[in-house]
């Protein structure tokens, strides 16, 4: 009998031990995005204050350990509870350029290439739900106003601008087109 | 005394265990959604802001910022059509098919992810410096000795090739099959 017993408070051991474990396993794995200080959002916002763009050189090694060499980039980290910001790029002439909306805690929510373009330029306002309802109240119905608006369900994220060259020689012209990326509030 | 004792070892141990196997998982980039067509792999939810838990902390350790859907999509490969670990000492043929897109790219990294420099100063192709025959087709010649033709230098020993495509409709739900990638194919070894 009593050999039954320590069995049995052994296998209670062991199942809390295991119950204990995945409980563990599971909570640091999701709690690994808000604690992390090395996620791009992080890594972003500690380059400049917010809206001020930023040419990612090889260097910073930020987009990606094994960045395409070909594309040039840039970066502004950006805050909506001051209002919706407005970020835009030149489209460039040809070749390939885009811009990303990225929000804290990690992920795209909102993506445009240059196939995309009007008037020569990317554009698009990143806003919060509550930011888009007001807007789209304030829109002439005669005369929308034709901007391109991404929600984004947290208020800080940042904006990737990327150009590729096609061609070494372009790789000047790429980081110059970068270069010339807007970030600010809008009213 | 024993009942306490061998209660702190439990919480111990499972917190422990826990933590540990978390780490080792994160290490791995284990997450689930790693998809493989030919000789390349892929993150399908890599950029998503509903990328599984995994990916997500993933993504959060590695700090990168990943293309996003409807920027372009990132394949990788670590080993040949036939399966065998690239090596700089064999020569390569990368050619055949390439999923739909816009503009695309071929770069080549050491094992430890840092460009390769060489004298040729060569370390990427895009899709349109390559040279194509009558029917427009491509082919690229990886491996640390001069090849001909579309060159791209590879290091004395193993490397990874990142094929990037922009403007594209995968990762947008499309998925790719093998006939639509590259075929990575070693002609010879020294």
């Amino acid at each position: 009998m009593q050999l039954i017993g320590r069995l049995a408070g052994a296998i209670r051991l062991i199942a809390c031990l295991i119950v204990i474990a995945i409980s563990v396993h599971i909570v640091s794995v999701l709690s690994v995005p808000s604690l992390s200080h090395a996620d791009a959002f992080s890594r972003v916002s500690r380059l400049a204050p917010e809206l001020r763009l930023v040419p990612l050189d090889g260097h910073e090694a930020l987009l990606d350990a094994m960045e395409d060499p070909d594309i040039a980039a840039a970066v502004c980290s950006f805050d909506l509870t001051a209002g919706p910001v407005k970020v835009s790029l030149p489209a460039g002439a040809d070749g390939f350029s885009s811009i990303a909306l990225h929000q804290e805690g990690g992920g795209a929510f909102f993506a445009l290439s240059n196939s995309a373009a009007e008037n020569g330029r990317l554009e698009v306002v990143a806003l919060t739900p509550a930011q888009a309802v007001e807007r789209a109240a304030d829109d002439d119905p005669d005369n929308p106003s034709g901007e391109v608006r991404a929600v984004s369900s947290r208020t800080r994220g940042f904006a990737v601008f990327r150009a590729l060259a096609l061609f070494p020689s372009q790789r000047q012209a790429a980081k110059a087109l970068v270069a010339r990326a807007s970030c600010q509030h809008v009213e | 005394m024993l009942r306490i004792l061998s209660i702190v070892v439990v919480l111990f141990g499972g917190a422990v265990i826990g933590l540990r196997s978390a780490e080792i998982t994160l290490d791995r980039n284990v997450s689930g959604d790693l998809v493989r067509a030919g000789a390349w792999e892929m993150r399908v939810s890599e950029s998503l802001v509903s990328a599984d838990p995994y990916a997500q902390a993933e993504r959060a350790r590695s700090g990168v910022i990943p293309l996003a859907s409807g920027e372009g999509f990132t394949l990788t490969a670590r080993h040949d059509s036939q399966g065998r670990r690239l090596d700089g000492r064999c020569a390569y043929s990368v050619s055949g098919a390439t999923p739909a897109a816009r503009f695309w790219s071929v770069t080549l990294f050491d094992e430890a992810g840092h460009l390769v420099a060489n004298a040729a100063q060569r370390q990427a192709f895009t899709s349109t410096e390559l040279s194509r025959d009558a029917k427009g087709s491509f082919a690229i010649n990886v491996g640390s000795r001069v090849m001909s033709g579309d060159w791209l230098p590879a290091p004395a020993g193993g490397f990874v090739l990142l094929l990037r495509l922009y403007d594209t409709p995968i990762g947008t739900g499309v998925s790719v099959t093998p006939e639509q990638v590259p075929a990575i194919t070693r002609l010879t070894c020294s």
